[in-house]
Parts: structure tokens; C-alpha cells; sequence
């Protein structure tokens, strides 16, 4: 479903953090799991982004097109249906601790069971 | 890109510019009614909206913030029937408590029945264009929200979506 393991990439002088997820979530990014997503990114100190890099459908929002992981609308933006393939980005003191949060809630599909 | 803009399912008959109820359930029960009076549900169809869509706001609120709100039904198979997007927009002046992810009172709120997923994922991002923190989806949440017929309240949307999210 997902590559695992974040890998820190050297980037000018901040250190990116830099993980590929999937939505395996059945409807996308719906409302609630850019709540739930928001609300862990906003957890950490690190600045924490989402980019999207390709999607299996056809949507009006171009791959490379990137969010505000804290803002739960800015995510909504991404649209990211099933399959989509997303790279979690983080810089900051917890960044890597922010991406394994947000790749465990990728992994988990967002916790949402019905 | 979608082949219609999401502006072409907002009919002005499901525009309602002064919503009389304020509560949340009773909004989203006062838009679907919109999609019974113009003939676009049965009443059988529209009860079946409601319970889902009443259902899946209980589970998590769906104010999104910034005073705007996108009730939707639980699952896009609860409205499997529906051949197309229908989209009911309500505004109250005073506001409406939608236990909101800001906790602020929700002015404008888009009832949002898509028996697509990809679709409602069109729409809802535009409804997040709208939402959005910045001074443009500001202002033009102020237009909308200004709007006294469904004719203006349509106008305002199709300019917003045009600008924030086209």
C-alpha cells in the first residue's frame, strides 16, 4: 500500500522529510479524514505538507499540487481518491516523528471503520 | 476536469437565501425539502438523505469552518438513485450551530447529495475553496453570504468558484 520507512533527504540547509502514502480509504479525502489528519499533524511542531503525485482517475486537481497538512480544508483541496499516491513532507525539529504519524494514519485508514 | 462545473447542479430553486429553521437538523431537513418542492427527490428519497445525512453529521461534524458547513449522506450508495449531483445552499443571517470544527456559528450551508464519489470530491473541494482561510475566500464568503435572492446567491457562487477553485 505504501513505501515504508521515511527517508530524511538533504535539502539547502533544512532537512526534508519525505515519506510516499496511498489513500486507501475508500472515499478519498472526504471531510473526516482531513480532520483526523489535520488534527495529528498539528501535533508536532514540524511544518508538514502533502503533495499530491498521482491519482488513478481523472480530478481537477494537478498532481503536484501540495497542502497545508495542519489545515484540515487545504487538504480537502487535494481531492486524493482512492489510490492516489501522496509523499508526506515534513521539516522541523519532529519532522520525522510528524511523517511516521501521518504514514501510521495513512496505514490505518485513518481509523474510520464504517 | 470534470466534464460540468459544479456551479451547473446549484438550481436556484435549492438556493435558499434566509433559511427559516436554525438548528442543524432542521436546516438539513429545510434544504432537502428544497430538492422535493422542485420535484428532484421523492419524499421517500428524500427521507432516506436525511437518515444518512443526519447519521454521518453525528459521527463528525461536517463545519468545516470560517462559517460554512457541507452536510453530505453517509455513503454515496444511500443516494445510489440519483442520477445526478444535487446541491442545496441555505444562508442564515444569524447563524446556525453545527458544532463546527472552529466552533463557530456556520452562515452558509451546502447540502450536498452525490451518488458519485468523485464527484462530491469535486464539489467538496470547492466548497473548501470557499471555506479557506485568506482574504479572497473572505470576501467572497461575504458576497455570498450578502446575496438576497437564490438568483444572487447562484451569481455569487459561480464568481467565487470561478476565482478560488474553477
Amino acid at each position: 500500500m505504501q513505501t515504508p520507512g521515511s527517508q530524511p533527504v538533504t535539502e539547502g540547509s533544512d532537512q526534508v522529510v519525505r515519506a510516499r502514502v496511498t489513500m486507501g480509504y475508500d472515499r478519498g479525502m472526504h471531510a473526516r479524514p482531513a480532520l483526523l489528519l489535520a488534527q495529528r499533524a498539528r501535533e508536532f511542531q514540524a511544518d508538514v505538507a502533502l503533495v499530491l503525485i498521482s491519482c488513478p482517475v481523472d480530478i481537477s486537481t494537478p498532481p503536484g499540487t501540495r497542502a497545508d497538512a495542519k489545515s484540515m480544508l487545504d487538504l480537502m483541496f487535494l481531492q486524493a481518491p482512492r489510490g492516489s499516491e501522496l509523499d508526506v513532507e515534513a521539516v522541523g525539529a519532529d519532522a520525522e516523528a510528524a511523517v511516521e504519524a501521518i504514514e501510521a494514519l495513512f496505514r490505518d485508514r485513518f481509523g474510520i471503520r464504517d | 476536469m470534470p466534464a460540468t462545473k459544479i456551479i451547473e447542479h446549484v438550481l436556484n430553486e435549492h438556493c435558499i437565501p434566509a433559511l427559516e429553521s436554525d438548528t442543524r437538523e432542521a436546516v438539513i431537513m429545510e434544504l432537502a425539502d428544497a430538492f422535493v418542492a422542485s420535484g428532484a427527490l421523492t419524499e421517500e428519497q428524500r427521507d432516506r438523505l436525511l437518515v444518512s445525512v443526519v447519521e454521518r453529521e453525528e459521527a463528525a461534524t461536517t463545519g468545516v469552518g470560517n462559517g460554512v458547513a457541507l452536510p453530505h449522506p453517509k455513503t454515496v450508495e444511500d443516494v445510489a438513485q440519483l442520477g445526478q449531483v444535487l446541491i442545496a445552499v441555505g444562508l442564515r443571517a444569524d447563524g446556525i450551530d453545527f458544532r463546527a470544527t472552529d466552533g463557530e456559528p456556520v452562515y452558509i450551508v451546502f447540502l450536498v447529495a452525490s451518488p458519485s464519489n468523485l464527484e462530491y470530491l469535486e464539489v467538496a473541494k470547492r466548497i473548501a475553496a470557499l471555506a479557506r482561510g485568506g482574504s479572497r475566500a473572505e470576501k467572497w464568503r461575504r458576497v455570498v453570504r450578502q446575496s438576497r435572492t437564490a438568483g444572487a446567491m447562484r451569481e455569487a457562487l459561480e464568481d467565487a468558484w470561478e476565482e478560488l477553485a474553477p
